[in-house]
């Protein structure tokens, strides 16, 4: 479990709904605080969940909600928190919203929730939830916990579905389970194509998240602090 | 109270789980139901898939499954004999769901779920498991009311889960139609591959008797299949690599739960 690095800025006591902090807090992790781009958190699920984009996109809509959720609970109690036992109060909050997700996914969208097997209950062991938990939330309100939660997930998610789009494209020649790459140009139908059967193993996925961190880096300037 | 009293933390620690228990049972029983309709389903599709009447790639709509499944599938529950008890029949069906489908035969052979792959075992002792009594088995039939495919449900210990199946065989009742799993908690990508339809591809034409007629099943062999050997060709499939516990696993259930439906078999295959 890391903690992440982005120091929680104190809030105004009274701010309004969506005013210049606001929006920070929900943009500066999409570019230039990226969990996965520049803290490198959170990406084992990264790599497992991103073969195709429909169980990537099953798998986002879960972090984003637990994510949202965990850090306003988190926010809600954090004055009455022992802090003594924080981190695991923390953790019975998280797997209990972790275990409510996955009770949800298996009754809306069970095909594609089993698809993800394990993955969804090691949201709990995401470390985006667990470092936002402990150093946003612990010391902000409700409301901007609630947005940096939104913040973070949403710039984990766009990462996931960037690799997912990838590796489903090259790793199966489909988008969402359609048919990009058309199947007359195959070895199998006479053409010259194969797919690329790294790109459904982890390292593809190793390869293209170190692809896309680079290009992120390179464009938003970030270097490592020693 | 104070904040940092032990009877602060332990109340709040308390609370907590309390209430966290309380939502997640909530949640739960709200929908355990449509839960296990859902399971249920996923079931059926698996039935179709390993009778061949459905790909999992294929786009088909629930309701077309659903209607696939009537048509063509009928289920039969068998009681499996017990010398000491007469029992009368209640339930059947895949996991013991409600079914209106009669008695057609009995199965003899004594079926332990627990500890298929024998594992658990220590050497001379033996295996303690839950007794199934009874066992569903279903028949593919055309618009005729022809068999196509016989199917079993398949289930054993791996490594790490129980794996749950369905095994289709053709009318002959000693070829392979095809394999499916649609339960288990294996690694994913080790013994997790049981999933990978590439390999379950290699399943159908396998013959299950041998020359003898006795029950063989298919065995999951360590490394490739030699095809220029008569007996690993109509018998044997690729072991899954690094998954050797999985493999060992699936070759001894299915092999088990065949000899389970030999009774069953035999009778069907003569008439």
């Amino acid at each position: 479990m890391t903690t992440a690095v982005a120091p929680a800025p104190a809030k105004a006591p009274a701010a309004p709904l969506f005013g210049k902090a606001e929006k920070k807090a929900v943009l500066d992790p999409l570019w230039d605080n990226n969990p996965i781009a520049l803290q490198v958190l959170g990406i084992c699920s990264a790599l497992a969940v991103t073969i195709k984009l429909d169980q990537t996109v099953l798998m986002c809509v879960g972090v984003i909600a637990v994510l949202c959720a965990s850090n306003t609970i988190i926010s809600m109690l954090r004055n009455m928190i022992p802090s003594k036992i924080r981190i695991i109060v923390m953790l019975v909050v998280i797997s209990s919203l972790v275990t409510l997700v996955d009770i949800l996914l298996k009754r809306f969208a069970f095909d594609v929730a089993k698809g993800l097997s394990v993955f969804v209950g090691l949201i709990v062991t995401n470390c985006i939830v667990m470092g936002r938990a402990e150093a946003f939330a612990m010391a902000n309100k409700p409301w901007p916990s609630f947005l940096d939660g939104l913040g973070n997930a949403l710039g984990y998610s766009w990462i996931l579905l960037a690799v997912a789009f990838f590796r489903e494209l090259f790793g199966s020649g489909t988008l969402f389970g359609v048919r990009v790459i058309p199947a007359s140009v195959y070895a199998d139908a006479g053409g010259f194509y194969f797919n690329n059967g790294l790109m459904v193993l982890a390292p593809g996925a190793f390869l293209l998240l170190g692809v896309i961190v680079w290009v992120q880096r390179g464009i938003s300037g970030y270097t490592e602090s020693h | 109270m104070d904040r940092k009293s032990n009877a602060y933390v332990v109340t709040f620690a308390v609370t907590v789980c309390a209430i966290s228990a309380v939502c997640l049972s909530a949640a739960y029983n709200t929908f355990a139901a449509d839960i296990a309709a859902n399971e249920l389903f996923d079931q059926q599709k698996n039935v179709l898939i390993a009778v061949g009447l459905y790909e999992r790639t294929e786009p088909k709509s629930d309701e077309e499954l659903r209607n696939l499944y009537d048509n063509f599938i009928e289920e039969k529950v068998l009681q499996v004999k017990r010398e000491d008890v007469e029992r009368p029949v209640k339930q059947g069906g895949v996991e013991g769901t409600e079914t209106q489908e009669e008695v057609v035969d009995m199965v003899e052979t004594e079926y332990l779920i627990a500890d298929l792959a024998g594992l658990r075992r220590e050497e001379g002792k033996k295996p303690e498991g839950e007794r199934r009594e009874f066992a569903t088995v279903f028949r593919r039939k055309d618009d005729a009311g022809a068999t196509v495919a016989w199917c079993i449900p398949i289930s054993g210990y791996g490594l790490w889960s129980t794996l749950y199946g369905f095994l289709a065989l053709e009318p002959d009742l000693a070829t392979v139609k095809g394999i499916t799993f649609y339960k288990h908690a294996e690694t994913p990508g080790l013994g997790g591959e049981v999933d990978n339809v590439n390999w379950q591809a290699q399943w159908p034409g396998k013959s299950v008797l041998d020359a003898q007629g006795n029950v063989v099943g298919v065995q999951l062999k360590k490394g490739v299949v030699d095809s220029s050997v008569a007996y690993e060709k109509s018998h044997m499939v690729d072991g899954l690599s690094g998954a050797t516990i999985t493999s060992n696993g699936v070759t001894k259930f299915v092999k088990s739960d065949l000899e389970r439906y030999e009774p069953f078999f035999k009778k069907n295959r003569t008439e």
